[in-house]
């Protein structure tokens, strides 16, 4: 009697974990493909492809020949120089500022192609510049 | 005696779970709150990205069609591209649906692509109006030499340009005085300069 109770506790003993176990690697899976879901939401913008290499201005949002449906978009650029800098599009022109290397504005974009020029004046009073097209439609695509 | 087991099994289940439990950080209600907050906007912004999923894989070039033979279309944009059009792609000719035998050489659209194994494959093309070159701005740099209400004057590398003040833009001249290093852009129209944006680098 004694003995069948001791393998009846051991036997107890390994199902509960085992069921414990069975929990912990369900909530391990949903966590993963929370994380999942987040990484698919926020893509990294990767870098554009129209700049030349000479350039010190990096436009580094969005991608160059982006297609949008919305009518602001948000730019960012680095520029190491520090000094302001001239966003030329065809909605009108900015001069931005900024503290850090990190520059960024919203834009107003125009339907149709909107050639986004960005240029900077170094001490030389010689020029650099970068630019991208980005395309507004609010046409459906399927 | 198969009660005892039944027992002693139900015993040694809770005592395990009671262990694991014990064990087991608390959940606080600020952390599910976090939990529940993350779960609705990984919901919502991947419903987002999956509304503009067709628009994140679309590029588009602007450009002058060139040719279109054989069900490939040949645009020349800031390069010349070739690109794939279906009988089924839909057209439209200055915002009027068409047919693609209805696109002509020489007209400028724009062309909306998808990137497939063999290159390029259009989704739509749109013909459009060609831009104007002259009604983009310009910009510069230079030393203010004069300014007042009417006109600025500015040394830039090349020459000396005299700006007029543009209707379009709230930049007073008067704000520059001579000496003061500037940048900025213009628009040239009829042959004269019309500042839209100017600032202070230096004075």
């Amino acid at each position: 009697m004694k003995k069948e109770v001791i393998i009846a506790i051991g036997l107890g003993i390994i199902l509960g974990i085992l069921i414990i176990n069975g929990f912990n690697l369900a909530n391990q899976a949903s966590n993963n493909e929370s994380g999942n879901a987040l990484q698919i939401s926020s893509p990294t913008p990767s870098p554009v492809n129209d700049q030349t290499s000479q350039s010190l201005i990096s436009i580094t949002y969005p991608e160059d020949r982006v297609v949008t449906n919305q009518s602001t978009i948000k730019l960012s650029i680095e520029y190491p120089e520090k000094t302001p800098l001239i966003v030329i599009s065809p909605a009108g022109e900015q001069i931005i500022s900024s503290n850090s290397t990190t520059y960024s504005t919203n834009l107003d974009l125009v339907p149709g192609e909107n050639l986004i020029e960005v240029v900077g004046f170094l001490s030389d009073n010689s020029s650099t510049s970068s630019d991208i097209r980005i395309y507004y439609t609010t046409q459906e695509f399927k | 005696m198969i009660y005892s087991v039944f027992i002693a099994v139900i015993f040694s289940l809770l005592f395990t779970f009671g262990q694991v439990l014990a064990s087991t950080p608390a959940t606080s209600s600020a952390d599910i709150e976090t939990k529940v907050k993350d779960l609705v906007e990984s919901k919502l912004s991947s419903q987002e990205a999956s509304l503009n999923q067709p628009l994140q894989s679309l590029r588009g070039y602007q450009g002058t069609i060139l040719s279109l033979k054989s069900n490939i279309l040949t645009l020349e944009s800031q390069e010349t591209i070739q690109i794939k059009v279906l009988d089924t792609t839909p057209v439209t000719i200055l915002g009027k649906n068409s047919k693609i035998s209805d696109l002509a050489i020489g007209s400028t659209a724009i062309v909306y692509t998808r990137q497939i194994s063999s290159g390029f494959e259009a989704v739509r093309i749109a013909t459009v109006t060609p831009p104007d070159p002259s009604s983009r701005a310009v910009p510069f740099t230079g030393k203010v030499d004069a300014s007042n209400q009417r006109q600025l004057t500015v040394t830039t590398t090349s020459d000396t340009k005299v700006f007029l003040p543009s209707t379009k833009t709230k930049i007073k001249l008067t704000d520059f005085d001579a000496g003061d290093v500037i940048i900025g852009t213009y628009k040239l129209v009829d042959g004269k300069l019309y500042l839209t944006q100017a600032l202070t680098v230096s004075p």
